[in-house]
């Protein structure tokens, strides 16, 4: 019996000999073959695998997975084989994905540049193309910053070229415009709004502004003012992107470092380091506070009184470090339309994004005949054809080919200072921050395991930048850091130790303090909401899943939503 | 508890639990065709020594695991690429092993320790770009310019 077994294993064991699977690599060698050209001499490990096991790794991937590993050899050109030109709405419709799909995969192509380079509005740079490697384009829509993976740029078009304006009456471009590109070569400079000589156009006194209306209407047309102008203006940017806005209100802000200010008030930069300095700058028209840093530079400024011997002197001027915030909010966009898919959740780190979109054909006749035509999911239609008589289901993924993105939107400080005409004769300087987003696409992966037995992923899931390096470099961009005076100064590095690798026993005492204290009984309510470490000293160690869901919704982690929460027990009295 | 012994293909003995073997559906069906525990090694001529150690940790750990459904092609089992932590840290292997291993549990019929493989493949694929791909997999670019510009193309006639 056994030897028969013994024999059964051996002939199975044989059989990959007689008769092997096909690989990638045999294919991918016809398919080298066929072309003429060269092979490596030794096949990669993943060539190693048979068919039958990719086809179930192939599985798990998603259509875009699948498309972009179809690119990667010949050989796997199977998975994603070219549609041939049909009237069949569903390749039609397959094709659009595909082609889509390739735009964001492939390097943008030349044609997608413009012929003669654009000027930007804001500061008469010329601009480059949206090819750029590093290229931000700022939708006039919506005042968002958008890497071209996110945004449809063959479809886009500059809102101040020529061209452009002459078209605005096709929809497909009217719907997504830029106003500006900023990239490694360009961004306009922090102080934008500083370059231009006053007049600005909200401060103009009655009397002014008769004589000055004629001026400053031409002024509109370029520079600083033209900014101005589409920031403030109800039907642009500013005003049109308050979802995106209340958003990013609704969520923590985060320090990012710290930025010097020299020409502010003479009472505020004389404010001495460590002084509360809330009423000054509310004084001062800065919507500010903390306790800052003052800090000084030189500066070499022409001698007075046209004394040409004396030269040039060097003045030092005074200023101050403040802080500098930025929010995030997350939310979903449908990759075949680039539009958002629903509001994101309203905890901050669940990850129950909606995965649904609208643009593949909501609208449907009475035989159940979708009306849109670029409907891609044959599946889709298919169900909601054959169920026109139940109720329609919740919306499925709205094009499963194309796919999703989680984007990042980040609350960006992009230009500041303002100077304002109040008479004729005066003008003064006034704070104000302008705030534009700033897109980044990001992945939705699971936690990577920790080493440390008390660090214990506590989500299964955690969102990462696609690119890290390709976001900080758009960071900065917004950012200004390449600026050479406005530059914002990074936060030190966090310590090796942090007060996280405390244990629990130490976190505990130190909400105890905090308690007793009781002039900072919000401190204690802070700390217990900024981290799931004080809640689990609270509770003396580790917690379960179920608990720390309760306590997240108890809490709601500084969304601000159900604040104030029901106020924490007094830690001695628990556990 | 039986135990029955293993020869790996470059001829190492290894004693292991017949519980734990027979969640080789392979290794099962034959200890059901002998009908009683063998004496001699079974061996297992397509898989080495270290490949076979990590296969039997990974049967040892799951030794008590359910049987996966009947229904093997619902959608949950494929669809989704969450592994368990544990599996995820023994799948922390470099590529080669990893790729053996997925091989071993193909030739041995463990479905389950299959699926790992395949999803930790998935997932060094997911959200890359071509270009990635060719990185973590050591993949020579085999596409002209004028290829790529090509495929670039082929579609477009769809485009509105």
């Amino acid at each position: 019996m056994l030897s028969k077994a013994l024999q059964k294993l051996q002939l199975s064991r044989d059989r990959p000999k007689d008769n092997p699977s096909p690989t990638i690599a045999s294919l991918a060698r016809i398919a080298s073959i066929e072309s003429h050209t060269p092979i490596p001499t030794q096949s990669p490990p993943f060539f190693t695998l048979s068919l039958d096991i990719l086809s179930l790794i192939f599985q798990y991937l998603t259509f875009r997975d699948r498309v972009s590993l179809s690119l990667s050899t010949k050989g796997l050109r199977h998975l994603c084989p070219p549609i041939p030109p049909s009237k069949c709405p569903e390749d039609i419709s397959r094709a659009r994905c595909i082609t889509r799909i390739h735009r964001r995969i492939f390097t943008p192509v030349s044609h997608y540049a413009p012929s003669n380079p654009h000027k930007c509005p804001y500061c008469s740079h010329i601009l480059c193309p949206p090819t750029c490697s590093t290229a931000l384009l700022l939708d006039s829509a919506t005042g968002i910053f958008y890497p071209p993976s996110l945004y449809p740029i063959h479809l886009a078009g500059f809102k101040y070229s020529k061209q452009q304006q002459s078209q605005t009456n096709q929809d497909s471009r009217k719907n997504w415009q830029y106003s500006t590109i900023w990239c490694a070569h360009h961004r306009c400079p922090r102080d934008t709004t500083l370059t231009q000589k006053p007049p600005l156009l909200t401060s103009l006194t009655s009397s002014a502004s008769s004589s000055l209306s004629s001026s400053t209407s031409q002024r509109i047309s370029t520079g600083s003012e033209r900014f101005l102008a589409e920031y403030e203006n109800q039907d642009t940017f500013a005003s049109l992107n308050k979802k995106q806005y209340h958003l990013c209100f609704s969520s923590p802000s985060w320090l990012t470092g710290y930025k010097p200010e020299y020409e502010l008030p003479a009472r505020v930069i004389k404010t001495r380091r460590g002084d509360d300095i809330s009423s000054d700058l509310k004084l001062a028209g800065v919507q500010r506070y903390g306790y800052l840093d003052e800090i000084e530079r030189k500066v070499v400024v022409d001698a007075e009184n046209g004394d040409e011997e004396a030269g040039k002197k060097i003045k030092v001027v005074k200023g101050w470090l403040q802080p500098s915030y930025e929010r995030v909010s997350y939310e979903s966009i449908c990759l075949h339309c680039y539009k958002p898919l629903g509001t994101a959740s309203k905890s901050l780190w669940a990850l129950d994004f909606p995965d649904y979109c609208d643009c593949n054909g909501q609208s449907q006749d009475n035989n159940g005949i979708s009306t849109r035509d670029d409907i891609p999911d044959t599946q889709d239609r298919a169900e909601s054809s054959t169920s026109s008589s139940t109720p329609p289901k919740k919306r499925l993924p709205g094009c499963k080919l194309c796919g999703t993105s989680t984007v990042k939107f980040t609350l960006i400080e992009v230009f500041d200072l303002l100077r304002e005409k109040i008479s004729l004769t005066k003008s003064t300087l006034r704070q104000k921050y302008y705030r534009l987003f700033l897109a980044t696409e990001c992945l939705i992966l699971p936690s990577p395991p920790s080493n440390h037995p008390s660090k214990i992923p506590i989500e299964r899931e955690r969102i990462y930048p696609l690119s890290s390096t390709l976001s900080n470099t758009y960071l900065s961009i917004v950012r200004g850091l390449n600026g050479k005076d406005y530059i914002i100064r990074p936060l030190p590095l966090p310590p090796r130790i942090g007060i996280t690798d405390l244990p629990y026993t130490v976190l505990r005492r130190i909400l105890e303090i905090l308690l007793e204290e009781m002039e900072t009984v919000y401190t204690y309510y802070q700390a217990m909401q900024s981290s799931y470490i004080f809640l689990k000293a609270y509770y003396r160690g580790p917690l379960g899943k179920g608990t720390l869901k309760r306590l997240q919704e108890r809490y709601t982690y500084s969304r601000g939503v159900s604040w104030p929460a029901p106020f924490p027990q007094d830690p001695r009295q628990v556990g | 508890m039986s135990q029955i012994i293993l020869l790996s293909s470059d001829n190492v003995e290894m004693k292991v639990d017949k519980e734990v073997a027979e969640r080789s559906i392979l290794i099962k069906n034959m200890l059901e065709d002998v009908g009683e525990t063998p004496d001699q090694a079974i061996p297992i001529p397509n898989v080495n020594e270290g490949v076979l150690r990590k296969v039997i940790e990974w049967c040892e750990h799951h030794r008590n695991d359910p049987p996966p459904p009947a229904d093997e092609d619902s959608d949950s089992r494929k669809k989704s690429t969450d592994i368990e932590e544990w599996d995820q840290k023994f799948m922390q292997v470099d590529q080669e092993m990893l790729f053996e291993i997925i091989l071993a549990a193909n030739y041995l019929d463990i479905k389950p320790l299959l699926d790992v493989g395949c999803k930790t493949v998935a997932n060094m694929i997911k959200g890359k770009s071509p270009e990635e791909i060719r990185k973590t997999f050591n993949i020579q670019n085999d596409f002209t310019p004028e290829e790529e510009d090509q495929i670039r193309r082929e579609n477009e006639w769809a485009e509105e």
